[in-house]
């Protein structure tokens, strides 16, 4: 599975532990409030996930990614 | 003290075993005849405060009471702690005499003693009138540096309810000596004429071996020891014929109860509240967690009393520690005699329930989550046998609830984490683990989970 694909499937099984509808999740979807709508405890959890899965993640880093494609640079970039 | 309980039991049962372990077995007599003579042994060594530092053995039993009959102070070292750190422990607790089994390869600020050496010294008359000593116990030190308890030996045989007439009972010693629990298992079975039995170690198979071999019908541990002695044993026809089991050193869920109950249908389970500062404050049948709200209402005279302030309980006890030994002697109790212990609590009805160690608070974005509350309900699901939450840094909430668990076997992870997401709905947002790692067992100090 590719990164892209492996963190949108980390997105929904994170809203799928909250209960919260399922949500298309693409490249350029908004993970805050415009968009997905990840609060700050979904938020932690992803972040969570992404260190455990990739050693490292970018709010660990104090960079605050708006969309996945973010996510998936912080990751291209280090 | 000891003496006299040795001597009421020689006139009442002199033959029955007081110690039995894999290598040794010893009646009331000839144990009291051998603590006499080491404690001619230690009254004649200069200075007045000895250490041992020794395995769990029947010789560190006589070692302990033959100290607490010669008036010597003695200091109870964990065995497990590393050489390096035993001269400052020495210095702090101004130890004269270091009774060991081995020889720590360090410069010490005491005399060196074995037991040989110590046995020759007990060759002379044995001791014809006794001394009350002291015993100090380190205090578990789950979280943070152990503080050392100072307790006269009067004071741990009045904390234990004697029976009318000796008790033919086997306990294990589940406990190391050492610590608190371990030591008190020693005072009640002394105390009421019953049988003590040690196993090899404290490790849980070793221990349902040991309780086999030696048809041990009553046990004191941990919930911790019987979630994994229960992973481990049939739910039937394990050949443990266990009248008494009682629970201690961490609280108990109503799961862990049933399943006892359900695994040994004839055993009285109690579960008992109490700490190294305290001593035994009260112990609970009604199969129900917690503690009754009636012990909030306790007459002033009474020997241990309770309170709840800000979430936390207090102990105000008539027989608990005199004390802290060493540099740090200020006391944690207030100038009623009032004990911080530490123990969040909510009161829901008629109970006192126990959420976890002040210390153990998990700050989830600014809400307080206790471990507790997240452990029992995973705790609980049968594919499950034990379970361990904690903070986990967090760079957007401070800290997230992270948990670890030990699958029982024949069940998926996937499909136990499947459980536990679903059963953790049940939990306010906050208190959701967002971390769950399987792992093949979860590190234990004294049989209670250890926490850092």
């Amino acid at each position: 599975m590719s990164k892209e694909l492996e963190v949108i499937e980390m997105i929904k099984t994170i809203l799928k532990h909250q209960a919260m509808p399922e949500a298309e999740v693409a490249m350029s979807s908004d993970l805050y409030d415009d968009g997905i709508g990840l609060d700050s405890l979904c938020v932690a959890e992803l972040s969570a996930m992404l260190e455990k899965a990739y050693g490292s993640d970018p709010y660990t880093s104090k960079i605050m990614p708006r969309t996945v494609s973010d996510i998936i640079s912080f990751y291209g970039d280090t | 003290m000891i003496a006299a309980r040795f001597s009421d039991k020689l006139e009442r049962c002199p033959e029955r075993p007081f110690l039995l372990s894999p290598n040794s077995a010893s009646n009331y007599a000839d144990f009291f005849e051998h603590c006499r003579k080491l404690a001619s042994g230690l009254r004649n060594l200069k200075g007045s405060r000895l250490a041992c530092y020794m395995a769990d053995s029947t010789e560190l039993v006589a070692v302990m009471l033959a100290a607490g009959m010669s008036g010597k102070s003695l200091l109870m070292l964990n065995r497990d702690f590393a050489y390096q750190r035993l001269p400052s422990l020495i210095t702090r607790y101004n130890v004269d005499v270091l009774i060991s089994d081995s020889v720590p390869e360090v410069e010490l600020p005491a005399t060196l003693l074995n037991m040989e050496a110590l046995e020759e010294l007990a060759y002379a008359e044995p001791i014809q009138e006794y001394i009350d000593g002291e015993i100090l116990i380190l205090t578990s030190g789950t979280t943070g540096d152990p503080k050392c308890a100072r307790y006269t030996w009067a004071d741990l045989f009045a904390q234990v309810n004697e029976k009318h007439a000796p008790q033919d009972e086997r306990w294990l010693l589940a406990y190391r000596l050492n610590h608190f629990a371990g030591l008190q298992m020693l005072v009640h079975v002394l105390e009421n004429g019953s049988t003590l039995v040690m196993s090899r170690s404290t490790r849980v198979a070793e221990a349902l071996q040991t309780m086999l071999e030696f048809s041990v019908t009553h046990v004191s541990s941990t919930p911790t020891f019987w979630r994994y002695a229960l992973a481990t044993l049939p739910e039937t026809d394990h050949r443990l014929n266990l009248k008494h089991i009682t629970l201690g050193s961490e609280p108990v869920s109503s799961s862990l109860l049933e399943q006892l109950q359900h695994t040994f249908p004839k055993a009285r389970i109690v579960h008992i509240y109490a700490s190294t500062e305290a001593g035994s404050c009260v112990s609970v049948s009604d199969m129900r967690p917690g503690l009754p709200i009636s012990v909030l209402h306790r007459d002033e005279g009474s020997e241990v009393q309770f309170k709840v302030v800000e979430d936390e309980l207090y102990i105000r006890s008539a027989h608990g520690m005199r004390g802290y030994a060493g540099a740090d002697e200020i006391l944690k109790r207030n100038t009623e005699g009032w004990l911080a212990t530490g123990d969040l609590v909510r009161v829901e009805d008629d109970r006192i329930l126990f959420m976890g160690r002040r210390s153990e608070t998990i700050n989830v974005g600014g809400v307080k989550v206790h471990p507790l509350e997240v452990e029992n309900i995973i705790s609980a699901l049968s594919g499950v046998k034990l379970a361990r939450a904690f903070g986990q840094e967090n760079p957007i909430v401070g800290e997230i609830v992270a948990v670890e668990v030990v699958a029982n076997d024949n069940y998926s992870e996937h499909d136990v984490e499947e459980s536990i997401r679903e059963v953790c709905l049940k939990l306010t947002r906050h208190a959701r683990p967002r971390s769950i790692n399987f792992v093949d067992t979860i590190e234990t100090n004294n049989l209670k989970l250890k926490r850092q």
